[in-house]
């Protein structure tokens, strides 16, 4: 037999500063003791909650009980994007056709991933809010610094705007209109977080009050509220575009769940043909005549 | 602009009407594609909008077919191993593995970033000649650190290229204006000790197919997908948990110490 992989030297370890196990003393591969940042998990279970070991995760530290607070308030509002929620809908499409139950969620959770008011968009809010879409430059008042992450911003997307996979966003990430008009549901929230959003939902409101002057107002969106609630936490953008997903993932599960014991005739596939409309060329092509 | 798409769904590529033809960009799937054309070309249609002759399909598809490793130590192999290894059903599995591979470092994010470099590149070289270039890659490489198409981790020898390159001087293909620059870059690269890599040379010969960078990315996302089967297969029939295992002594914990909660 061919030996493609010889034994050798073990020169190669993953690290981590998340973890650390000790193993016990009759099995190498089974714990007999976790850490979690420091803290022995079993205490951390019989003291802490869900909310709390996310934020533990992400940030190394526990939240304060304020902190813990605000993290649960912006969640419970995520917790269920909705039927017409494109994550939720894709969910939805797996369960009425029986796809695996953990490709339910997996699916439903990519599709809350893009640029478009999902994970990719919370996570750009969030850079923005932290000034990292320009030089890191002093502000003596919030209108200045409102001011200076817009045209940031701008700058930016006029260098950068095609350099990704999935092009940046014109308008500064965290604002715009939702269905045409002022998003409802980030007044909402605001009004619900009270006085908890802190500094930075001030700065984006400031950010707000410029953008809904112009010739094109946009204003605070969902994302935008929730970036900076994030950012006020102490999230990383990596690791609020997270958050944003897994708050949703309720919903996802449940909607898509809900389907599962349904008929393909009970979802519909829009069958009849006045609903689509083909806009392409005439299929009269032939296969060799290519020009 | 929401009630007008309310209840419509539009598409200009193609479509099936409910018991009667199905079509791709203007091709009738049944009547003209299916018994004519290859997988390859199809796909390349299918992105592209633009059927491509059968010589330069079957370079492409050769593509795939070279950097089809089934080497479970490869990152994206790793996650359909991992899958395998814990059962998860195969299109999952396969799926997660093609996701994967969309990464910055030597992935489908890479391909992107290399073919618009390369593509100003091309441009600079053909308009301008090759001070320019030079100056360009210069700047280029001082701001970015890498020049995305060019180097290898682990060793830089790419043996993924000869065998295409046979393949299309046999078949009479001859560079187009990318490849040839990009040939030319590796040469003046020699110094950085910076190869051709194969994504790169990949991107290029896409790129002389008139491929936009998007394109390039989109139908590079399954240039993998060789590799992926094998690794989920062997993995899924071993005893689970059984690929690479890791004991605990084995993770280099870096955190904090034991402290006492709050």
């Amino acid at each position: 037999m061919p030996s493609f992989f010889p034994p050798r030297p073990k020169q190669e370890s993953i690290r981590t500063a998340i973890c650390q196990e000790t193993s016990s003393e009759s099995n190498p591969f089974v714990a007999k003791k976790t850490l979690w940042h420091g803290y022995d998990a079993e205490k951390l279970i019989a003291n802490y909650g869900w909310t709390e070991m996310l934020f533990l995760m992400s940030q190394g530290e526990l939240p304060t009980p304020e902190q813990n607070q605000l993290l649960n308030k912006v969640m419970s509002f995520l917790a269920n994007p909705g039927p017409r929620d494109a994550g939720v809908r894709a969910a939805m499409n797996c369960g009425v056709g029986k796809t695996p139950l953990p490709t339910i969620l997996t699916t439903g959770l990519t599709v809350r991933g893009g640029m478009a008011e999902g994970a990719m968009h919370i996570e750009a809010a969030m850079r923005l809010l932290n000034g990292q879409f320009g030089l890191d430059q002093q502000r003596t008042s919030l209108p200045e610094h409102a001011a200076q992450l817009i045209h940031e911003y701008r700058m930016f997307w006029e260098e950068h705007k095609n350099d990704e996979v999935v092009p940046w966003p014109e308008i500064p990430p965290g604002f715009g209109l939702y269905y045409g008009e002022r998003d409802s549901r980030a007044v909402t929230l605001i009004n619900l977080l009270e006085d908890e959003g802190g500094n930075i939902l001030n700065l984006a409101l400031e950010i707000e009050s410029v953008l809904s002057q112009e010739n094109n107002p946009v204003y605070l969106t969902l994302s935008g509220v929730v970036a900076a609630a994030l950012c006020e936490l102490g999230f990383t953008p990596e690791h609020g575009a997270g958050v944003f997903m897994i708050a949703g993932s309720a919903g996802i599960l449940a909607h898509g769940v809900e389907q599962l014991p349904r008929n393909w005739n009970e979802y519909p596939f829009w069958a009849d043909s006045s609903y689509y409309n083909y806009e392409g060329p005439e299929p009269a092509k032939r296969v060799g005549a290519e020009e | 602009m929401f009630a007008e798409k309310r209840d419509r769904v539009t598409s200009k590529s193609g479509g099936w009407t409910i018991g009667g033809e199905a079509t791709l960009h203007g091709y009738n799937i049944h009547q003209e594609l299916t018994h004519q054309t290859s997988w390859i070309q199809v796909l390349l249609l299918s992105i592209t909008g633009r059927l491509y002759d059968g010589n330069q399909t079957r370079l492409i598809e050769a593509l795939f077919v070279a950097t089809g490793y089934p080497d479970p130590r490869l990152w994206c192999n790793r996650v359909v191993a991992l899958a395998g290894s814990a059962r998860v059903s195969a299109g999952a599995a396969l799926s997660v593995g093609v996701a994967s591979a969309e990464a910055k470092t030597y992935g489908g994010q890479a391909e992107y970033y290399a073919a618009r470099g390369f593509s100003e590149c091309c441009r600079i070289f053909q308009d301008q000649g090759e001070d320019d270039l030079i100056i360009h890659m210069k700047a280029v490489l001082k701001k970015e650190r890498v020049m995305f198409g060019f180097g290898r981790p682990l060793t830089r020898v790419e043996e993924r290229i000869e065998p295409i390159e046979r393949m299309a001087k046999e078949m009479g293909i001859e560079d187009g204006p990318h490849l040839a620059t990009v040939k030319h870059m590796e040469i003046l690269l020699k110094r950085y000790r910076l190869v051709l890599n194969f994504a790169g040379y990949a991107t290029a010969r896409l790129l002389d197919l008139g491929l936009s960078a998007h394109e390039v990315h989109q139908f590079l996302t399954v240039g993998f997908y060789l590799g992926l089967p094998p690794c989920y297969i062997e993995a899924f029939e071993n005893e689970p948990g059984t690929f690479l295992p890791i004991a605990c002594e084995d993770i280099l914990y870096e955190g904090v110490e034991e402290r006492e909660l709050p």
